[in-house]
């Protein structure tokens, strides 16, 4: 359960950030969590909801936006989707889970084969916006 | 729009009472060869880590003979322990398959993997760096700012020239250099240059490592390994660091 320490790293960050804002409290996170990394959505919230108890995000609700994965392929401009890569294994789809950028050790471009190609979309998890109360 | 790992990354270094990065502007000095050993001989006096970030060419999980398997999960990953040393490395993720990664790619890679390893209670973590002053250099300039950092080069002029260039960035940016090490010197070899090297930067030379010729057939094999000459060579010098 690695995503425990993902959540942990929400909530650092997104107080991190409301205190610089000078928020008094958090009342909502949008996260969005990117289909590449397949992180589970209802353990990020169950270990954010254990978390945020006692902290100034303790009143907040984290709002969940699925994003599809899309990849690029920087020598010839094909893109494609996570669908499209038709990755099977799950070992493979297990060490993707854990860091993303090991796709580029087991897909290529769809179309030309390069292994020289960037994830568009839908990655790993980042927060897109914080709201709360002012001081 | 804000990456949440780049706070819990800065955390997790700033931290730590004792970070050592090795790096040399060079390739092939021999890194990964002396992070290994001065993990596995640090670990005998302190709780220590070794984190592999060479992603291009990381060869640390071989020297250590470290699992094929993925490392435990709880909250987070739980780096193998080797012979007392934690380790991590991307090495678990890759089948041991080529990863051809951009710098983008390199530094995100460098987040996930600091955002969900918990090193616990690691007094030292020895970071076998990747040749060069690219992404991975500035990222650990940029992430790791109480780093004391040892820089290997071998006696050639060629090594002793790129050093030169890695010294002046750490020198310029007031980082701490625990000093040079010479490895891999031949009979013949030119034995006061790195010296002069290490004079001309006000940085100790800490030591030379003659070049042993069948110190190959000894990795994989940590037994083996910390028996050989070079093992208890490192071992020496990690005990006059000032860590």
């Amino acid at each position: 359960m690695h995503e425990w320490s993902l959540a942990e790293a929400v909530l650092k960050s997104s107080i991190k950030e409301a205190k610089k804002r000078n928020l008094k409290k958090l009342l909502e996170v949008k996260i969005v969590l990117g289909e590449l990394q397949a992180i589970e959505e209802e353990i990020v919230k169950f270990s954010l909801d254990s978390l945020k108890k006692g902290t100034m995000a303790e009143e907040a609700t984290f709002v969940f936006i699925n994003e599809k994965a899309t990849f690029k392929c920087r020598n010839c401009q094909n893109e494609w989707t996570l669908k499209e890569a038709n990755i099977n294994e799950e070992s493979i789809k297990e060490s993707i889970h854990f860091v993303p950028e090991v796709v580029h050790s087991f897909i290529r471009c769809t179309r030309c084969g390069s292994p020289d190609f960037e994830v568009v979309e839908g990655r790993g998890i980042y927060i897109d916006e914080i709201t709360g109360e002012d001081l | 729009m804000f990456d949440p790992r780049e706070v819990v990354s800065r955390e997790k270094f700033a931290i730590m009472k004792c970070i050592i990065p090795v790096v040399s502007g060079k390739g092939g000095v021999g890194k990964s060869v002396v992070s290994t050993a001065l993990s596995l001989a640090l670990a005998e006096r302190h709780k220590t880590g070794l984190l592999d970030l060479d992603f291009w060419g990381a060869s640390a999980h071989i020297l250590l003979n470290a699992s094929d398997q993925f490392p435990e999960e709880e909250k987070g990953i739980l780096p193998e322990e080797i012979r007392g040393v934690k380790f991590m490395s991307v090495s678990y993720y890759t089948q041991d398959k080529p990863l051809p990664i951009r710098g983008k790619e390199y530094s995100d890679a460098f987040l996930e993997l600091m955002a969900v390893t918990r090193w616990n209670d690691i007094e030292c973590l020895v970071i076998d760096m990747p040749p060069g002053m690219a992404d991975p250099f500035l990222d650990l300039l940029q992430y790791v700012k109480n780093g004391s950092f040892l820089v290997i080069t071998t006696s050639s002029r060629l090594s002793s020239n790129i050093v030169s260039k890695t010294l002046k960035i750490l020198k310029e940016q007031n980082l701490k250099v625990l000093g040079l090490i010479e490895n891999m010197r031949s009979v013949g070899d030119d034995s006061e240059r790195i010296r002069d090297l290490a004079n001309s930067f006000n940085v100790k030379h800490l030591g030379y490592i003659p070049y042993y010729h069948n110190l190959d057939i000894h990795l994989g094999n940590l037994q083996d390994f910390i028996s050989t000459d070079f093992f208890q060579k490192i071992k020496a010098i990690s005990m006059g660091l000032e860590i």
